[in-house]
Parts: structure tokens; C-alpha cells; sequence
């Protein structure tokens, strides 16, 4: 257990001294990201969610509520018809619709009697963070709708006939108490000096009041790209970030075994397994902090929010396992620290090119699509993707994640079997 | 202490060893003395479980040097130099130390005194990338006694060292022995089994030719001192087991204007068990 954290710090440690392999494990990556993300024309600042605003009447409560969703600047609005909505969540162009329906401004005018009015939100059942988000302005919305038919005196006039017309269908008990409520507020939203209503309304409104219904139906995404475009070059930065500690460590053990340390450590009371298990612990935990850091970065200054950090998390340790293993294998095939740097590039290239690290796997032909499937870079680019902003479950990270395991223990096994069979 | 018999080792068609055979007796400096090639640092690798042999047994600490615990017994300098160069010093000392197992204060004190023992600890905050040819070396001796083995392994610790950093080494070896240790030393410079080894093997193609004291192999190998004598403007040279009295029988005779003796020396032994001059 020393043994191995003791040759892993060694091994960091070598690294942080390198400055050519901290540049490729940690600048280089950070450029292919910010510099792709800028041509993706990923910038723009819009990591605000684009949302369609369905109105499905005419009316003017209706009109009013939509025209304040319009102006919200946290959402990205555009006004839709139903069809043309739908179809966009379902191709995830827009995140979600927010659909105001027949009997809306009906009942919208009728604050304290029958049902509250009915939002509908279309959206995909994997987007949780953005329904939370845009519920709570849209409830946020109907609490100001509902304040500002109180203060607009046209307004104030028609809802409080409407309200007083609809006494009758108040349960009796509370009959009298609304009656006098609204006498109360007409007289005092009359007074010019009055001119913000207070809480007083609330407290008469009694508990239980909301001032919107919000119904979600699920439209699952068909096929869906990134929100994004750091959100494309960011997965492809982590992999370059792979790449980076993937090729120092190979060149790092080659290097080992050429020079005397090898034997020297070999005559060490260690088993070679425990050794290469040293090194990969070393270059696990470089992948890993490398990509760590890359998403930081592209979370809190370009505004790759993952949809789940648990599933970053995961996606991430596994696509760090498969390129310890493929690293370990690699180092197995030179004799010389150019064969093994070269084999490696050989290998690790067209693996790249087919498995979505330089061309997004969302835009490929289905053909290369299927090719795709026999690169272990595919698996880790979707892992990442899927918890970026793909919204996979975690059943659907199930595959990838296998994958890469699998990859890892594999290509990491055969490669110390083949290196420690090797004579010294 | 080491007990190798008819080892043979080949590397695809190569024979590194050829049934070679020793002993090592504990507390001594034994040489393993012999050409390029001749199987010394195969030998070491042996001894210290990296290789196994095709045929033959190793014995090591009476055990097999494969098994892990045994190993933290020896200590090996390889012949190339064994460093991580961007570590400094006592970076490099602190690693291989826990790799042999040593924790906490124990582990402090040890790398101290390895670095006192080869006088670098001045330098021990450098990268050993830096040292010199010679630091470097004694760097590497002081990686392979820092866990305090019974038996040190010294693959030509010298190789590129000059005079200064040459004797420094010696002295190291010599203490080494003082303080109990057992040290098998390979080289193909005569003059430091001369000055180092109580015995010493001769090895050449993978075989041991002769083993003994130096001033038993000079006896048995090394044929008869030479004395040369020159006088009136003529150079003789008389083989003679007794050269003051063949200086004597001269001297009786007339003047001598300048004498010498040559004593056998290990090249002779060399050329003589194997026909041909150690360095080729
Ligand atoms: N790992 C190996 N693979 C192939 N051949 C080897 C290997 N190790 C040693 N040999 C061969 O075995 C023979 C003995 O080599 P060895 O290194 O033991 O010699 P040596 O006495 O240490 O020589 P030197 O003085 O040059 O260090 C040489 O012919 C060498 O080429
Ligand atoms: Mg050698």
C-alpha cells in the first residue's frame, strides 16, 4: 500500500517537474478547448436556456402573462406555435415549451375561486434543472400577474367584478371574509397615496393559494446536440487531456525500464506488479485531476454546467481507467522511448478520429457512427457527453462506463503481463 | 553468503553464463573480474532475482533472491546509473529507502547517514541531474546501501569517475567491509581488485577461470618475477623466483648502471587463462 503511493507521488511529482508533460496534460487540453469552443461559436454568453412560449387563446390576461415571459432575462424566449415547439424540444434546440392554455386568462381573472390557471411545461424528463429553474420564475410570474391586476385600475375593476361575481362559488364559511376583502382593497388601492400593495392580501387569501398550476409533459429528445459550443470542445479538451497524461506516463515507464531505476526498483523487495500498479495509480490520478480541472474551468468560466456531477464524476473515472490500461499496453510495445511515443501516436490517433475526440460524434454519418463503436475514446467522449449535457440516466451510462472498465482492466492487464514477462 | 553452481543463462542465442559456479564468504570483498560481456552484471541480476537462471541453483542469504523478503537484504548499484534526475538528492535516497520499507523516523535517519557517507549531504537539495559524473556515482552507491542490506551488489561502481571521486568510492567499499558487510564488486580494472578484493573471480565467456586471493592467483597464474638489469648500454631481463639473488650473482660480476623487477601482475594472469589481454 506505501509502495504504490509512495512510486505514485514519485511519479507526480516527476511529472510536475516536466514542463513539457504538465503543457500536454494540462495546457494543451485547456487550449483545444477554449480556442474550438470560440470557433463553435460557443461564447455569445447564452448559457441561458432557449424556451418556446406557446399561447394557445385570446385574451388579455393571457397576452399579459405571455408578454412578461417574453421579457424575462433569464430565459431565451421565442413565441411558437404549438406544432413548431414541440418539434424543437423533441430535436433539443430549445430545452423546454412553456405552454399557456385554452381557460388560461379565464382563469388567471379568478384568483381565490376554482382552479389556479394551468401552465403546461413540454420538456425532457432528463432536464430537472431547468423545469425547477423555469417553474419557479413562472410561479414567480403569476405572484406579479396577480399583484399587478390588483394595482392597475382598469384592470383592478374587471378582476374585482370578476372576483365579486364569483363570491357565490366561495365555500360559505370564508363568503363574507372575501367580500369585505375586497371592498377593503378597492378602497385602498384607490387612495392614490397607496400605491404598492402590502401582504395584507395574502393574509386574506388564507393558506393554500397558489398563484399558477405548472404541468409538465414529457417530450423525450430524439436526437440532441449540445447547448453549447464549449460544450463540444470541452469533451474534446478532456480528451486531449487523456492524451497528454496518457502519452507522459508511456513515456515515463519506457524511460523507467531504459534506465537503471527499473532494476534498481525491480531489486527492491516489490513484486513488477506492484510497481506497474504504482505507475498507474500515478497516471489515474493525473487524468483524473487534469480533467477535474478542465471541467471546472469550463463550468465556472464558459458555462459548461454539467447536468449531473455525480455522472461527470463517474464518466470520468472510468474514461481514466480505460487510458491507464491503454497506457500500460502502449508502454508494453517499444523497446525505445520513440518507438513506444510513436506507437502509441499510431494507435491512439485513429482511434481519436473515428471516436468523436476531433469530429462530435453528433454530427457524424451513421457509418463512421457504427465504426465508432470499436474505439474506447467513443465510450469516454459519450460518458462525458452524456453527463455534460447528453442527460443520460444512469442506466444509459451503464454502457459506456462497462466499456471503459472493461478497456482499462483489459489493455492494463495484458500490459503488465507483458511487461513484466519482459527480461530486465 | 552466495552460493551459485552451474549456472547457465542464455539470451536468445547468446550464452551470458556458462555454468558458472562461486562462493562468497561472508564479510569479504569478493571481485568478479572479467572483459565486456563476460556475464558480470548477468551475474548481479542473478544474485538479486531480476533474472532466473535456465539451469544451475542460486543461493543468496540461504534463500532463493526471488522472494521479496530476501531482497530487502541486498543492495545493488546497478552499472547504469539508477537516478531519477529531476529528483534532487535526498528526493531520490527518500524514495528508494521506502521502497525498501522504511517509514517515519527511521527513514529520516537513514537517508542522513547515507548522504554523510557518501559526503553529498551539501548537495542533497540539488536535482541529481545536476551532480557531477562522480556525485552521481557515489549517489548511486549511497541508493543502494541506505536500507542498511547485509550484502551490496556493486556493478562497476566506478565506471567514469575520476582519480578524486575513485578513491572516495574505495573508501566507501573499505568502510563498508569494516562495518560487517559482504561486497561483491565487478570491474574490468585490475587495480581495484588489486586494492579492493580479498578474492576474486576471474570470469571470461560466461565461465569462472580461476578464484583466489590476488596474491594467490599472482603465485599460481602469474608465472616469475623479471629482473632487469641495464648495464653497459644493454637491457637484460632474468625470470627469477629470487631476484636479489640473481641481483647479487650480477653484482659480483661488475657494474650495474639501473635494475628494476617486474612483479606478475593480474594482466598476466589474465592473458595467461584466457591467451588474450584483458583490455581488447
Ligand atoms: N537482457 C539481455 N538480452 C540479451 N542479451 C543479453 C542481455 N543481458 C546480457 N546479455 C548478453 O549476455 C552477455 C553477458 O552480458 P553482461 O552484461 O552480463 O556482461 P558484463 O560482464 O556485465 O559486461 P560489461 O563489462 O560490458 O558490463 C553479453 O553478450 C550480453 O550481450
Ligand atoms: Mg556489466
Amino acid at each position: 500500500m506505501h509502495a504504490w503511493f509512495a512510486l505514485a507521488a514519485k511519479d507526480i511529482r516527476l511529472l510536475l517537474r516536466n514542463r513539457g508533460a504538465l503543457f500536454f496534460t494540462v495546457g494543451w487540453p485547456m487550449l483545444v478547448a477554449i480556442f474550438f469552443g470560440l470557433i463553435f461559436g460557443g461564447g455569445g454568453g447564452s448559457s441561458r436556456p432557449k424556451v418556446a412560449l406557446v399561447v394557445q387563446e385570446q385574451h388579455a390576461a393571457t397576452e399579459r402573462f405571455a408578454q412578461s415571459v417574453l421579457k424575462l432575462d433569464t430565459l431565451e424566449v421565442e413565441r411558437l406555435d404549438a406544432a413548431k415547439a414541440e418539434e424543437q424540444v423533441r430535436q433539443g434546440k430549445r430545452s423546454a415549451a412553456i405552454v399557456l392554455p385554452e381557460g388560461f386568462g379565464e382563469r388567471s381573472a379568478r384568483t381565490f375561486s376554482g382552479d389556479p390557471p394551468q401552465i403546461e411545461l413540454w420538456l425532457d424528463p432528463s432536464r430537472k434543472a431547468e423545469r425547477a429553474m423555469i417553474e419557479g420564475m413562472l410561479m414567480k410570474l403569476g405572484g406579479e400577474a396577480m399583484f399587478s391586476a390588483i394595482s392597475d385600475p382598469s384592470a383592478r375593476q374587471q378582476w374585482l367584478a370578476t372576483s365579486r361575481g364569483d363570491l357565490d362559488r366561495v365555500d360559505p364559511a370564508s363568503r363574507q371574509q372575501f367580500s369585505d376583502f375586497y371592498d377593503a382593497l378597492d378602497a385602498m388601492m384607490a387612495t392614490p397615496q397607496a400605491s404598492a400593495p402590502t401582504t395584507q392580501g395574502d393574509a386574506g387569501a388564507g393558506a393554500g393559494f397558489t398563484p399558477l398550476a405548472v404541468t409538465a409533459r414529457e417530450i423525450t429528445v430524439a436526437k440532441r446536440g449540445p447547448s453549447n459550443g464549449f460544450a463540444i470542445s470541452f469533451t474534446q479538451g478532456m480528451f486531449w487531456a487523456l492524451m497528454g497524461a496518457l502519452m507522459s506516463f508511456v513515456t515515463s515507464l519506457v524511460l523507467e525500464r531504459m534506465q537503471g531505476t527499473w532494476n534498481r526498483l525491480r531489486s527492491a523487495p516489490l513484486t513488477a506488479g506492484s510497481i506497474l500498479l504504482g505507475k498507474a495509480l500515478a497516471c489515474f490520478a493525473v487524468m483524473l485531476t487534469s480533467l477535474l480541472l478542465m471541467s471546472a474551468v469550463g463550468a465556472l468560466v464558459f458555462g459548461v454546467v454539467p447536468h449531473s456531477l455525480p455522472k461527470l464524476l463517474l464518466a470520468f473515472i472510468a474514461a481514466a481507467i480505460a487510458f491507464t490500461g491503454l497506457m500500460m499496453l502502449l508502454a508494453s510495445i517499444g523497446r525505445s522511448v520513440q518507438s513506444a511515443s510513436g506507437a502509441a501516436w499510431a494507435v491512439m490517433m485513429p482511434l481519436a478520429m473515428v471516436g468523436g475526440a476531433m469530429i462530435p460524434l453528433f454530427v457524424m454519418p451513421p457509418w463512421m457512427l457504427q465504426l465508432s463503436n470499436l474505439s474506447p475514446v467513443k465510450w469516454a467522449v459519450l460518458g462525458i457527453e452524456g453527463a455534460i449535457w447528453r442527460g443520460f440516466s444512469f442506466a444509459e451510462m451503464a454502457t459506456p462506463v462497462a466499456i471503459l472498465l472493461a478497456t482499462g482492466v483489459l489493455c492494463g492487464g495484458l500490459g503488465a503481463w507483458r511487461i513484466t514477462r519482459q527480461p530486465a | 553468503m552466495i552460493r551459485i553452481d552451474s549456472v547457465r543463462k542464455q539470451f536468445g542465442s547468446t550464452v551470458a553464463l556458462d555454468g558458472l559456479s562461486l562462493d562468497v564468504r561472508p564479510g569479504e570483498i569478493f571481485g568478479l573480474l572479467g572483459p565486456n560481456g563476460a556475464g558480470k552484471s548477468t551475474t548481479m541480476a542473478l544474485l538479486t532475482g531480476l533474472q532466473t537462471p535456465d539451469a544451475g541453483t542460486v543461493s543468496v542469504l540461504g534463500g532463493d533472491p526471488r522472494n521479496p523478503a530476501l531482497r530487502a537484504r541486498i543492495g545493488l548499484t546497478p552499472q547504469s546509473l539508477a537516478l531519477y534526475e529531476q529528483l534532487s538528492g535526498r528526493e531520490n535516497l527518500d524514495f528508494f529507502a521506502r521502497m525498501f520499507g522504511l517509514r517515519g523516523e527511521r527513514l529520516k535517519q537513514r537517508v542522513d547517514a547515507a548522504l554523510d557517507f557518501v559526503q553529498l549531504a551539501d548537495r542533497q537539495h540539488d536535482r541529481a541531474g545536476g551532480y557531477s559524473g562522480g556525485m552521481q556515482r557515489r549517489l548511486n552507491l549511497a541508493a543502494a546501501i541506505v536500507h542498511e542490506p547485509e550484502l551490496i551488489l556493486l556493478d562497476e561502481p566506478t565506471a567514469g569517475v575520476d582519480p578524486q571521486s575513485r578513491n572516495a568510492l574505495f573508501d566507501n567499499v573499505l568502510a563498508l567491509k569494516s562495518a560487517g558487510r559482504t561486497i561483491v564488486y565487478t570491474t574490468h580494472y585490475m587495480e581495484e581488485v588489486e586494492r579492493l578484493c580479498d578474492r576474486v573471480a576471474i570470469v571470461d565467456r560466461g565461465r569462472v577461470l580461476a578464484v583466489d586471493s590476488v596474491p594467490g592467483l599472482l603465485r599460481t597464474y602469474g608465472g616469475v618475477p623479471v629482473l632487469v638489469i641495464e648495464r653497459g648500454g644493454r637491457i637484460e631481463r632474468i625470470e627469477t623466483n629470487d631476484p636479489l639473488r640473481a641481483l647479487n650473482e650480477i653484482a659480483a660480476v661488475g657494474p650495474i648502471d639501473t635494475f628494476h623487477v617486474e612483479r606478475p601482475r593480474l594482466e598476466q594472469v589474465f592473458l595467461h587463462l584466457t591467451g588474450r589481454s584483458l583490455r581488447d
